[in-house]
């Protein structure tokens, strides 16, 4: 029996419960709701965030052009090497992975904090360190057991630059290394892609011809899981096996023979009293080409697209190492008597002398109340020009200077380049100083004086050269006229990229016959009684040549008779020779310059007579 | 009281009530399987756990409602004292102490505590004469029991129990009523309180936990993480799912927490709006079984113990998934029915067992 009071009771309730079980309605409508706005109206988009969850793009990084030589020799390779590589994040103690990879890999944990912290300088913090390049099978096989427990510590197969001639030619070559800031900055600049994994090159022909080196990075799409392994239970996806290969860069072919380069090297470095020779080498066919370029001492660069110690970098920047500097075009200095073939050459041409004008050469030539010195202190007599190139006689040239004038001089000479770059396609070239009396007065507001020109006759003073000017400026000699362009590289891929190219030919301004003489003056100077180098005679094959001593300081008489050995190193000459062969039908411009060797014969047209004889013995 | 048999319980129970259960559990160890993978360990002991419960079910169904408020203070005790052990000699996992090793199983008072301060709450509110509206003093009286295991669950940490603990009784106080004024009270104390703890009670984690809430993306790899990853493997669920074993969040352990809390996310991944949705139909009929049957009750301890567990499964049904879909903040609250969990799961069948007992006997009172 339900009385008044339960039935208001009953009435409450209910009402309590509608109001409850509509709450919880309202509740669920609520969740409902959620679920549909999440899997429905934005499913698609979460769909694509779950993907870009487990899908990590992983960049093939392509195979790097090779740089080969004239017989596709390998000059600039790749080898493939195990590297073992630590992903950097604050989310481990990174002293603990350090410590385990140290036990394999058997190399001491300060060694590999070492290499973090140098790395970490060098790049961002978060930048992958590489630990250890070359790893053993052995231990790369370990070092995958860690894998799984420890997702950052990777061993990665990659491709390791190697420069087959290691130090030899390495300031053409260059070096590559990781991206730096400085090249992202660039490279946006340029609006190129680029990785943050990519290798860049640094110097020399890496750095010029990157593009081409490069090549093209594939990636591929690998299923990932929250700790960035790779799944090993696959997913069925379309990503699973998208793959772009890479494109393997481009090789260059260069006019290099790897053998002669290999050798301009040993005969920098043969054995005698002068060893070890440093300076430069420059052999050059008479039609441009290239065939051998050295800068002694080089620096290895193997080492450094690796990683380098601190003392050794320390040891290579420092300022007086100049081993990143090519000497053979990218230093100048003065060329002393190698330049007085062309003195010669303007007297011949201008009719001052002939063939057979005598000129009575002392040991001494007055000028007003300045005396100018000869190198031999009692003098040649009437002697022709013939002779004075043989011998090196400075008291000719004075005269003949004397006679000429600085304007006929500046002419002739910067027809030979001199003062001009050659236009090698290579980073760096410098173009040398050919004076003027408008230049002095330009930069230094003084005038020109006859004493000046006396002083450039044989190659002192502010005339400036390089090694690589005075090949060509010899080749032009050699060939009768001829002045090239010298390149390097021949050959991109499958295109021919250079041929022999002439920028000038002098003989509408240089009668034919001088350079005749010339070259007979040129031969004696080896072939001669009396020659400066005429102690390098070669039995099989005779060439010409010109030597030079070029003063490091300016020398008071005195000092200049002193025996150039007796002096300190750095003020010691730098000795220059610079030679073709053979001698009547040229084929190769062989140019040596020997830093503070004293002399232009020993220091240099030693190391000439050794190159001109491997080039011909092994010539095929 | 009758005897127990499959006979009985087939003729009494509302059939559908119970399969409702049963196949949110075998939902549940569908999506737990796909959630341990590998350790397959996990998916048997909670098999086992799955059918212990079901006799936990069973006595409690068998039991009446007076018999079960003549224990609720002994248990009440118990559980307090287990509390008490956690604090002391607690099993500590992330450095959070809230299991007792009892040698067969971890053993985690805090979900009991649920079962038991509902109930006391619920007979003391029974016990009251009808329409009388809560005032102060008498709220002050339930402090006095409610606050120290409360305050217990606080120190382990875990401001999710705690917390879901308090909702679900004040449901019930609520429907009761309470006078305006001492509600007004309370609402005032609240919003002065509630900076104050925020400044000197939450630990940095937990105040991490709400901000993360409130903009998950501001720190996408530490505390929202969860949350994203979760609303990830919901959303790219999309209508069907992504299959059985083939939910990429899960499989790939983007997704943190899967066979206990996130469980439902799990779920929604591989089965898509047409498997989570259903699975919210499920509990809204369970839920709306029991409500109704409280209504139906004349008694009125019957009526309020139904409400306790329709409370119970109401607020962890929707905080739960509120937290998976990101409207609320990840606070440890189990989803009833489907996450591993021992304790969790012999609490809930208990629970439904009370209110399945309680159907049977409707008619009676």
């Amino acid at each position: 029996m339900i009385d008044q009071r339960q039935e208001i009771e009953i009435k409450t309730h209910t009402y309590k419960f509608y109001l409850l079980i509509s709450f919880t309605s309202l509740l669920f409508v609520l969740l409902l709701s959620r679920l549909g706005f999440l899997q429905i109206y934005q499913g698609e988009q979460l769909k694509k965030l779950s993907d870009s969850n487990r899908f990590k793009k992983q960049v093939l990084i392509a195979p790097r052009g090779r740089i080969l030589d004239r017989k596709e020799r390998i000059l600039v390779g790749n080898k493939k090497v195990s590297q073992l590589i630590i992903s950097m994040s604050s989310q481990f103690p990174l002293d603990d992975r350090l410590k385990k990879i140290s036990d394999i890999i058997k190399a001491p944990v300060q060694t590999l904090k070492d290499r973090v912290e140098i790395s970490r300088k060098k790049y961002s913090p978060f930048h992958p360190v590489v630990l250890m390049e070359n790893l053993p099978v052995m231990s790369a096989h370990k070092i995958k057991q860690l894998r799984w427990n420890y997702p950052e510590i990777q061993v990665q197969a990659v491709e390791k630059r190697v420069y087959s001639l290691k130090a030899n030619g390495s300031q053409i070559f260059g070096f590559i290394g990781a991206i730096s800031k400085r090249d992202i900055q660039k490279l946006k600049e340029q609006n190129r892609r680029f990785y943050l994994s990519d290798v860049v090159g640094k110097s020399g022909l890496e750095k010029l011809y990157n593009q081409e080196l490069k090549g093209k990075n594939g990636f591929s799409m690998v299923e990932v899981d929250a700790q960035n392994r790779p799944s090993t239970q696959s997913l069925a996806h379309p990503f699973s096996s998208f793959r772009i290969d890479p494109a393997r860069g481009e090789d260059l072919s260069l006019t290099l023979d790897k053998n002669l380069q290999d050798f301009t090297l040993k005969a920098m470095r043969r054995k005698d009293s002068l060893y070890p020779r440093t300076g430069s080498v420059v052999v050059m066919k008479t039609n441009g080409e290239i065939l051998a370029l050295l800068s002694e001492p080089g620096f290895d660069p193997n080492i450094l697209s690796s990683s380098i110690d601190e003392e050794l970098w320390s040891k290579w920047s420092a300022k007086d190492s100049k081993i990143f500097i090519n000497k053979a075009f990218q230093e100048n200095y003065s060329p002393g008597s190698v330049f007085k073939p062309f003195v010669g050459l303007a007297g011949l041409q201008e009719g001052l002398i002939t063939e057979e004008t005598l000129i009575d050469s002392q040991a001494v030539f007055k000028l007003g109340n300045r005396v100018f010195h000869d190198h031999n202190r009692s003098g040649y007599g009437k002697i022709d020009l013939m002779t004075a190139i043989e011998r090196s006689a400075n008291t000719f040239f004075y005269q003949l200077a004397n006679k000429l004038g600085v304007d006929k001089i500046y002419y002739y000479a910067s027809l030979f380049g001199f003062g001009a770059k050659t236009q090698i396609k290579l980073p760096g070239e410098i173009a040398g100083l050919l004076p003027s009396p408008e230049w002095r007065k330009k930069y230094f507001n003084k005038a020109w004086r006859k004493g000046d020109t006396i002083n450039l006759s044989i190659g002192q003073g502010e005339l400036l050269t390089t090694l690589l000017q005075l090949t060509v400026a010899y080749n032009a000699i050699a060939t009768e006229g001829l002045i090239v362009k010298p390149f390097l590289l021949k050959k991109k891929g499958e295109r021919t990229i250079n041929q022999p190219f002439i920028l000038d030919s002098l003989t509408d301004r240089i009668d034919r016959k001088h350079f005749i003489t010339l070259k007979k003056a040129l031969k004696q100077v080896v072939q001669g009684e009396k020659g400066t180098a005429r102690w390098y005679k070669l039995p099989f094959v005779s060439f010409s040549g010109k030597t030079g001593t070029a003063q490091v300081i300016s020398l008071d008489s005195k000092s200049l008779y002193k025996e150039c050995r007796q002096l300190a190193k750095e003020y010691r000459h730098h000795g220059w020779f610079i030679s073709f062969a053979p001698s009547d039908d040229p084929e190769i411009v062989v140019s040596v310059f020997t830093e503070h060797s004293c002399s232009g014969s020993k220091g240099s047209a030693s190391v000439a007579r050794d190159i001109i004889q491997y080039y011909f013995k092994n010539k095929d | 009281m009758k005897p127990l048999s499959v006979f009985y319980v087939i003729k009494n129970a509302n059939l559908s009530f119970l399969f409702y259960i049963l196949i949110l559990q075998g939902i549940g160890l569908i999506s737990l399987y796909s959630a341990v993978f590998g350790d397959i360990s996990l998916f048997n002991q909670q098999l086992i756990w799955i059918v212990l419960s079901w006799f936990v079910f069973f006595f409690v169904y068998s039991l009446n409602a007076e018999i079960i408020s003549k224990v609720l203070w002994p248990l009440f005790w118990l559980n307090l004292l287990a509390l008490i052990a956690v604090y002391l000699i607690g099993k500590e996992v992330y450095s959070v102490k809230r299991w007792l090793n009892l040698g067969f199983f971890y053993y985690q008072p805090s979900e009991t505590l649920k079962l038991v301060l509902l109930l006391i709450t619920a007979e003391k509110i029974a016990r009251r004469p009808f329409g009388q509206a809560f005032n102060f003093m008498e709220l002050m009286k339930f402090m006095v029991f409610i606050i120290p295991p409360v305050v217990l669950v606080l120190l382990q940490p875990d401001l999710g129990t705690a917390g879901i603990i308090l909702i679900m009784i004040v449901t019930l106080i609520l429907f009761n009523g309470v006078e305006g004024k001492t509600l007004i009270g309370f609402f005032i104390v609240f919003l002065i309180s509630a900076p104050l703890a925020w400044k000197h009670v939450l630990k940095p984690y937990q105040k991490a936990r709400v901000t993360s809430f409130i903009d998950p993306l501001n720190d996408p790899q530490g505390t929202g993480y969860n949350v994203i990853q979760s609303k990830i493997a919901i959303g790219s669920g999309q209508l069907f799912g992504k299959g059985w074993k083939q939910g990429t969040q899960n499989k790939l352990q983007f997704l943190p927490e899967r066979h206990t809390d996130f469980i439902f996310s799990v779920l929604s991944e591989e089965y898509g709006f047409m498997g989570s949705a259903f699975t919210l139909l499920l509990f809204f009929l369970v839920i709306f079984f029991i409500f109704n049957l409280a209504r139906q009750t004349r008694d009125r301890l019957n009526c309020y113990f139904c409400l306790a567990v329709g409370s119970f499964l109401l607020w962890h049904v929707v905080l739960n998934l509120a937290m998976t879909m990101g409207l609320f903040p990840v606070v440890g609250i189990p989803l009833p029915l489907l996450s591993y969990g021992g304790s969790h799961t012999v609490t809930t069948m208990a629970f439904l067992g009370l209110a399945g007992g309680i159907y049977k006997n409707k008619d009676l009172f």
